[in-house]
C-alpha cells in the first residue's frame, strides 16, 4: 500500500485544529481520523492483483528509431481500478513516458502504449508493469508489480547506409567493362560487342571477328558467386570505446556496408562473430534476407573481456570456407594482440584465401599525436606516435604475410573497406 | 491471447506473507538481537550514576552497602535527586545530603523549610550558613582512624572510626551541640558534629568515607554510619542532580513564549512532513536492471603511456619517437624507399625545403633534449620542417591520417 499527495494535504490540514484547540486530544484525534480515512480508502481501492497484463511480441527496431510498445491491461476483478500504471522498461530502452493514468472498470480491457526510443543496441528488456490502484477518496492506494516480461531487439543502426548508392554505382561501372587484363584470373566472359576506338586491341576476339565483317571485342564482367566471409572479432580489444560507441559497433557498420555491397555484386556473404567461441553465425542467407539476418545476428553481440583465440578463429574459417574466398577480419590493430595471436597463424588463411583486415582507428589518438604547446601535450603526442609506429610496424608485417590492411576511423572505415572490396573485384582478385 | 493469461502477479496471500517473512527475517533478527543485547547490558550494568556516595552505586566510592544494610534493618531508604522531592521529607525522617556543593540557593531554601533531620556530608560554607549557622568550616586534614572522645551514643558504640577530612568547629556552643572525634591543638575542631537548628537534628559529617562501600567494613565505620543514618524509620538519600542547578533559573526558552496553538501546529506540521516523506519515498515499482557495457576509452593506453613518459622524464624516448614518426612522414612525402637511412632522409629534406642541412639534421637527428622546454621546442621544430616540406612540395600520395609505413607508401605509389 501507499499514500497519495491528497493524504499529505489532509495531514497538513491537521495544523488548523491543532492551532485552534491545542493539546494532545486534538492531535491524536486528527491522526486517528487520518489513519482511518487512509485505511478505509486503501480497503476500498480495487485490487490491482485482479489485473492481467498481455504483451504481444515486438518487431525489431533500428537504433535511434522510435517504436510503440503496446500492452493490454485486463481487469478480471469486480471492482474498478483507477490510478497509475508504469511500464518497467530498462533505462536504455529510452522510454518517453513510462507512466499512464488508467480507469478500468471490472471485466474490461484497455490497450496502453509506451513509446520507446532505444539508446543502446541489443535486447532491451521489460520486466513488469506496476499498477497503483487509488481508492475512491484518493487518499490511499494499493500497488503491485505484475510480471510482464517482454523484449525489444534493437538492431545496429547501419549509419553507413548512406554510402551504399555511390558504391553501388561504382560497382555497376565495373560491370560490362572491357577488361584490360584478358588473361587475368577471376574475370568472367560477358559478351561480344563491336570494337570502338579506344578499346584495347588485345581484347579483340579474332574468331568472332572472322565470322563477321566488323571487329569484335570481348567484354568481361566481375566474377559472381564469390564467397565473402566477415569475421567479427568480439574479444576485449573490440570493447574499447571510440567516442560514444564501442569499436565493435563501428566494425559492425563496416561489415553491414560491405555485406550489402557484396550481395548486390552477386557474392555470397557469411558472417562469423567469434572471440574464444563462436558468438554469432550467418551462413547461406539468400540475397534478400542477408541484411536482416545479419543485423539480427549482430544485435545482441557485446564484446567480451577475453583474449581472442586466433587459432580457433582460423580453424573455424578454414572449416567453413573450402573454396577460395575473401575473408574480412574486423579486428582492431592492437600491436600486442595481433602479434601474439593473429600473426603466427595468418599464413593458414592467406595460403587459401584473400584476407583483408579492417581496423577501427581512434581519432582521439590522432588528435593526441598533434598535441603541442606544453610538455604534457608533447609527451601525449610522443605516446600517440609510438602507438602509430607500432601500428605501422604491425601493418607492414601483415602486408608481408599477404594481408590487406584497412585502418580508419569509425566514420571512414565502412566506405574505405567497400572501396577496398571494389578494388579487389576490379582487379579480379576474388 | 487473454485466455491463458493469469491475472495478478501469481502470488497468493500466503506466498506474499512468506516472501515478506523471507525479506524481513534478517533485518528483524538483527534488530531483535541488538535490542536484546541492549536490554541485557542495561539490566546487567549496576544502576546509579557511579557517583561517590550514591546509594545505588556498587563502586568502591558508592554507598550501596550501607543503604542495603539499612533496608534490611527496616529503614525505608529512598534515593532522591530533585530538591522538591528531598524537601518533601517530613518530621520523623532523615535526610542525608551528599555533594551539597551542588545545591544552589533555591535548593538550600527548600531544604531549610523541610522538617526532617539532616545529615550533611562534607558541606561547604554556603550550605553551613543556611542549614547549620553555628558550625563553621575550620580546615582540612588527612583522613585518619581516631577515638571518638565524646558522649554521643553513636560515636561511643562505633569506637574508632575513619574520620577527619574536612574539619569544622562551633562558632557558638549551645547545649545541644556535640563535637566528636576532635582534633587540633585545642580539641575544638572535628569532623563529626551534631547540633540542632530550627527544631531538628543536624549532623555534619566531614568525612564521607565512612559511608562508602570501600571503607564500611573497617573499624567502627559501619556502626557510625548505621547509627547516623538509621535513627529514623525513613531515610531520604538526596543525591543532587547537577542539571537542576542550571534549570533552576527562570525558564526563558523562546519556544515557551510562543502561543500553544502555534506549537501544536508545528508538531502537526512535522508529522505532515513525515507523511510527505512516506509519500515521496514509495517508488512506482521496483528498479529494472540495466546490464551496462564496459567503458574502456580506446585512447586510455596512450594516455597512460604519456603519463609514464612524463613521470619518468623520458625525454629521450619521447623525442626519438617524435623524430622517427616525422622521418617516416617526410620519407613518405619525398617518396623514398624504406631502406633510405635517416641521414639521407634528413639531407634530402633539407635539400627539398632549401634550408640549412645542418639545422635540419640537428632537428631530425640531433641530441636528445635535456629538459621539457627543449622537448616542446623540438616538437615545434619538427612541425616547422614538415610544414615547409608540405608548402614546397604538395603531397604526392593519397592522404593518410595515421603515420604511414613505408610499406603503405609503396602500396599507394605504383
Amino acid at each position: 500500500m501507499t499514500i497519495t499527495g491528497r493524504a499529505v494535504l489532509l495531514a497538513l490540514l491537521g495544523m488548523v485544529p491543532a492551532a485552534l484547540e491545542p493539546g494532545w486530544p486534538t492531535l491524536l484525534g486528527w491522526w486517528a481520523l487520518w489513519i482511518l480515512a487512509v485505511g478505509v480508502d486503501v480497503l476500498l481501492a480495487g485490487s490491482p492483483r485482479g489485473i492481467a497484463v498481455e504483451r504481444a511480441p515486438l518487431p525489431s527496431v533500428r537504433l535511434g528509431e522510435l517504436i510503440e510498445a503496446p500492452y493490454v491491461l485486463a481487469n478480471h476483478g469486480r471492482r474498478r481500478v483507477r490510478g497509475l500504471v508504469r511500464d518497467g522498461w530498462q533505462p536504455s530502452a529510452g522510454v518517453r513516458a513510462d507512466r499512464a493514468r488508467i480507469d478500468l472498470p471490472g471485466g474490461q480491457r484497455r490497450r496502453l502504449v509506451t513509446t520507446l526510443c532505444p539508446t543502446r543496441r541489443g535486447d532491451r528488456r521489460v520486466e513488469h508493469v506496476t499498477v497503483r490502484s487509488v481508492g475512491p477518496l484518493g487518499l490511499g492506494a494499493r500497488q503491485v508489480s505484475l510480471p510482464a516480461a517482454g523484449q525489444l531487439r534493437v538492431l545496429p543502426p547501419f549509419t553507413s547506409r548512406k554510402h551504399l548508392p555511390s558504391k553501388l554505382s561504382r560497382l555497376r561501372e565495373l560491370d560490362g567493362r572491357t577488361s584490360l587484363r584478358v588473361r587475368g584470373q577471376g574475370t568472367e566472359f560477358d559478351s561480344l560487342r563491336d570494337y570502338v576506338i579506344g578499346d584495347d586491341v588485345r581484347s579483340i576476339d579474332w574468331r568472332a571477328t572472322a565470322r563477321r565483317s566488323q571487329v569484335v571485342v570481348r567484354t568481361w564482367r566481375p566474377e559472381r558467386d564469390r564467397r565473402v566471409l566477415l569475421v567479427l572479432d568480439t574479444s576485449r580489444t573490440s570493447a574499447a570505446r571510440i567516442g560514444d560507441a564501442p569499436r565493435l559497433d563501428a566494425a559492425m557498420d563496416a561489415a553491414l556496408l560491405l555485406a550489402a555491397l557484396a550481395s548486390r555484386a552477386g557474392d555470397r556473404v557469411d558472417l562469423l562473430a567469434m572471440d574464444r567461441r563462436v558468438r554469432a553465425r550467418v551462413e547461406g542467407a539468400s540475397r534478400t534476407d542477408l541484411l536482416p539476418s545479419l543485423v539480427e545476428a549482430m544485435a545482441p553481440l557485446e564484446a567480451d573481456l577475453v583474449e581472442a583465440d586466433w587459432t580457433a578463429i582460423v580453424s573455424a574459417v578454414r572449416a567453413r570456407m573450402t573454396q577460395r574466398a575473401l575473408v574480412v577480419l574486423l579486428t582492431p590493430l592492437e600491436a600486442a594482440a595481433i602479434e601474439e595471436g593473429l600473426l603466427p597463424v595468418i599464413h593458414r588463411l592467406t595460403s587459401h584465401h584473400q584476407v583483408v583486415l579492417a581496423s577501427v582507428a581512434d581519432p582521439a589518438v590522432h588528435a593526441m599525436a598533434t598535441g603541442r604547446g606544453d610538455a604534457y601535450a608533447v609527451y601525449g603526442a610522443a605516446a600517440a606516435e609510438r602507438a602509430g609506429l607500432d601500428r605501422a610496424g604491425i601493418t607492414a608485417e601483415l602486408m608481408r604475410s599477404g594481408v590487406d590492411v584497412v585502418d580508419a576511423g569509425p566514420e571512414d572505415l565502412p566506405p574505405r573497406l567497400a572501396d577496398r572490396y571494389l578494388a579487389l573485384k576490379a582487379a579480379g582478385k576474388l | 491471447m487473454s485466455v491463458g493469461t493469469a491475472a495478478g502477479d501469481g502470488t497468493t496471500t500466503a506466498s506474499r506473507a512468506r516472501a515478506r517473512w523471507r525479506r524481513w527475517k534478517w533485518p528483524l533478527t538483527v534488530t531483535a538481537i541488538v535490542l536484546l543485547v541492549t536490554v541485557v547490558s542495561v539490566l546487567a550494568t549496576p544502576g546509579g550514576t557511579g557517583r561517590r556516595l550514591d546509594p545505588a552505586s556498587p563502586n568502591r566510592a558508592g554507598a550501596r552497602a550501607v543503604a542495603e544494610i539499612l533496608r534490611e534493618q527496616g529503614v525505608d531508604v529512598r534515593r532522591v535527586v530533585r530538591s522538591s522531592e528531598a524537601s518533601s521529607a517530613g518530621a520523623g525522617a532523615t535526610l542525608v545530603v551528599v555533594d551539597p556543593y551542588l545545591l544552589g540557593p533555591d535548593q538550600l531554601n527548600r531544604l531549610a523549610v523541610s522538617s526532617a533531620d539532616l545529615v550533611l556530608v562534607e558541606p561547604g560554607p554556603e550550605v553551613l550558613a543556611r542549614l547549620a549557622p553555628e558550625v563553621i568550616i575550620s580546615g582540612q586534614a588527612g583522613s585518619d582512624v581516631v577515638e571518638p572522645r565524646c558522649d554521643l551514643a553513636a560515636a561511643r558504640t562505633a569506637g574508632r572510626a575513619r574520620v577527619r577530612g574536612l574539619l569544622y568547629r562551633f562558632s557558638s556552643t549551645t547545649p545541644d551541640s556535640t563535637l566528636c572525634y576532635p582534633t587540633g591543638d585545642r580539641g575544638d575542631e572535628g569532623s563529626y558534629l551534631v547540633t540542632r537548628n530550627a527544631g531538628r537534628r543536624v549532623v555534619v559529617l566531614g568525612q564521607g568515607d565512612v559511608l562508602t562501600n570501600q571503607h564500611l567494613a573497617e573499624d567502627g565505620n559501619a556502626a557510625l554510619a548505621l547509627h547516623t543514618l538509621g535513627a529514623a524509620p525513613v531515610l531520604h538519600w538526596y543525591v543532587p542532580d547537577p542539571m537542576e542547578l542550571g534549570a533552576s533559573a527562570e525558564p526563558t526558552s523562546p519556544l515557551d513564549l510562543l502561543p500553544a496553538g502555534l506549537r501544536w501546529a508545528a508538531v502537526a506540521l512535522c508529522l505532515a512532513v513525515l507523511v510527505c516523506l512516506l509519500w515521496r519515498s514509495r517508488r512506482l515499482g521496483p528498479l529494472v536492471r540495466e546490464p551496462l557495457p564496459v567503458v574502456v576509452r580506446s585512447a586510455e593506453t596512450q594516455q597512460g603511456r604519456a603519463r609514464l613518459y612524463r613521470r619518468a622524464k623520458a625525454r629521450g624516448r619521447a623525442a626519438a619517437t617524435l623524430r622517427t614518426a616525422a622521418l617516416r612522414r617526410i620519407a613518405a612525402r619525398l617518396g623514398l624507399s624504406a631502406d633510405t637511412t635517416p641521414d639521407q632522409v634528413a639531407a634530402l629534406a633539407a635539400h627539398a625545403v632549401g634550408a640549412d642541412s645542418v639545422a635540419v639534421h640537428t632537428v631530425l637527428l640531433g641530441p636528445a633534449p635535456t629538459d621539457d622546454a627543449a622537448l616542446v621546442r623540438l616538437a615545434d621544430d619538427l612541425d616547422a620542417v614538415e610544414q615547409k616540406l608540405t608548402a614546397q612540395a604538395p603531397r604526392p600520395a593519397a592522404a593518410r591520417p595515421a603515420a604511414p609505413s613505408p610499406a603503405a607508401t609503396r602500396e599507394v605509389r605504383p
